[in-house]
């Protein structure tokens, strides 16, 4: 198996961890990859850690959802992410709650970002890995992704619901390995769902599986700071 | 009520929770449509099975003197974008590790660069399916419904693929799917023998079958004999017209 690029991202992000992050995982997945395109443009140095818990908060705005493209679409630009330790994730959060706001602690800056689609193939995804965009996966999830034993996540099945994840990492076949073909590519999935999913919070889509229950992806450009 | 369904829809008339037009047009159907209606679908098994319902709303501890056949359906709320799942515990019946995921029966992945002979799967205890003749009950169902599927409002969201994907998000439609909405564990559980079963359900991360669960919930299923159609063990429908026919004089 050969990473497009090379499996240092892979690799770094793996022994960087991960937590579960309960129903907040768009605002995850686009929080990692906010976070990676502004280290590889060496911005952002004073807050590498971006709050998830306002990102995902700030999707609700009407008319959009939270947990949505298009909150995400909305948010990113015009409310931005403080630091994490302004709001650091609360799993103990009640959304539906009118007291669900920024606490006194949110002070900014509020680095913002711009939301554009994604692209769907596997090499179009790496091309993207390349020059410092990790893309946000939205997928149905699949019986084999609750449980991806072996941290490989195989089979055509559909899925159901709807689950958001960090691509961050494209690897290919150099020959047939059981019912994996030469040539397939694999893409290397973050999830929010702790460490213990997977290896170490990380698994492998095989291309057929990303086509049988991928349902988009998004990549997001740091555009700068909002006071 | 441990009454037949025609003596508790004349029982509800006594009440005055029914009136009488409307028990009689309930008493004439029958209960079958009432019963497909709480199953969602018409009986796969026994039509003459009762039907079971458990929710959230259930207290915990809840006992159920159903009959052997009978359906219990239980219904609790997950979010599967958590990865949290209801399983039923019946850690008599071991599931092999990566059961679901055939490729891993083969392969691993290392970490790094490399797939890797998978090691022998390894037995773990699990909370999964009984079958019949082990523990006295079998799951007939165990399925995850959507938001989409369970809520009739948003029953009309649309559902996309990867081939649709340029044509979706030129439209913009997708950017309203929602990536983190709840759906429903739906277990459909029968007794098929006499005797007191345990139901243990937990709430626990999909891959991890053992280990502390998030919440859970436990009933008790007393079971008697089967239906002995055409009493069932309450009035026989002969006795009925008459029981009506008092009652309705009374009344």
């Amino acid at each position: 198996m050969r990473w497009t690029g090379s499996s240092t991202i892979v690799n770094t992000f793996r022994r960087s961890g991960t937590r579960e992050q309960g129903e907040t995982c768009l605002a995850w997945a686009a929080t990692a990859a906010h976070q990676y395109a502004a280290a590889q443009r060496h911005q952002y140095a004073a807050a590498k850690h971006l709050s998830v818990e306002y990102l995902h908060w700030a999707c609700g705005h009407a008319p959009h959802r939270r947990g949505t493209i298009g909150g995400l679409r909305n948010a990113l630009p015009h409310h931005g992410q403080p630091a994490d330790d302004q709001w650091p994730y609360d799993p103990t959060a009640d959304e539906s709650d009118p007291s669900y706001q920024p606490p006194i602690t949110v002070t900014g800056p509020y680095h913002t970002a711009n939301l554009r689609n994604g692209p769907q193939d596997p090499v179009d995804l790496a091309t993207e890995l390349m020059a410092g965009h990790l893309a946000v996966a939205v997928l149905r999830v699949t019986p084999q992704f609750l449980n991806p034993t072996g941290g490989i996540i195989h089979g055509t099945h559909g899925g159901t619901d709807g689950h958001a994840v960090t691509v961050v990492g494209v690897a290919r076949t150099t020959r047939a390995v059981g019912p994996l073909p030469k040539d397939e590519h694999l893409l290397c999935l973050r999830n929010s769902w702790g460490a213990s999913w997977g290896i170490d919070g990380h698994a492998l889509l095989a291309d057929a599986t990303w086509r049988a229950c991928g349902l988009r992806t998004a990549i997001v450009d740091p555009a700068g700071l909002r006071p | 009520m441990q009454v037949s369904y025609a003596a508790a829809v004349w029982g509800l008339v006594q009440m005055n929770k029914l009136d009488q037009t409307t028990a009689a047009i309930l008493a004439r159907r029958g209960p079958r449509p009432a019963k497909d209606a709480l199953r969602g679908s018409p009986s796969l098994t026994d039509a003459r099975a009762d039907v079971w319902l458990l929710d959230a709303s259930s207290a915990d501890g809840t006992t159920i003197t159903c009959r052997v056949g009978d359906e219990i359906h239980i219904r609790l709320a997950e979010n599967l974008s958590t990865g949290h799942i209801w399983q039923l515990d019946d850690r008599r019946h071991p599931l092999l590790a990566g059961q679901a995921n055939d490729l891993s029966q083969q392969l691993s992945w290392d970490g790094n660069s490399g797939l890797v002979p998978a090691a022998r799967p390894t037995p773990v205890t699990a909370p999964y399916a009984g079958r019949p003749g082990d523990s006295g009950l079998e799951i007939t169902l165990d399925t995850h419904v959507g938001p989409a599927d369970s809520d009739p409002a948003t029953s009309e969201q649309p559902l996309f693929d990867l081939d649709d994907l340029q044509a979706v998000t030129a439209s913009g439609d997708a950017d309203d799917l929602t990536t983190a909405a709840g759906g429903t564990r739906v277990l459909v559980v029968r007794p098929h023998r006499i005797g007191e079963f345990p139901l243990r359900l937990t709430l626990r991360p999909a891959w991890q079958p053992s280990g502390p669960p998030v919440d859970s919930r436990q009933f008790v299923l007393a079971t008697r004999g089967a239906h002995t159609l055409p009493d069932q063990g309450g009035y026989a429908n002969p006795q009925l017209g008459e029981w009506a026919r008092q009652h309705r004089s009374a009344a």
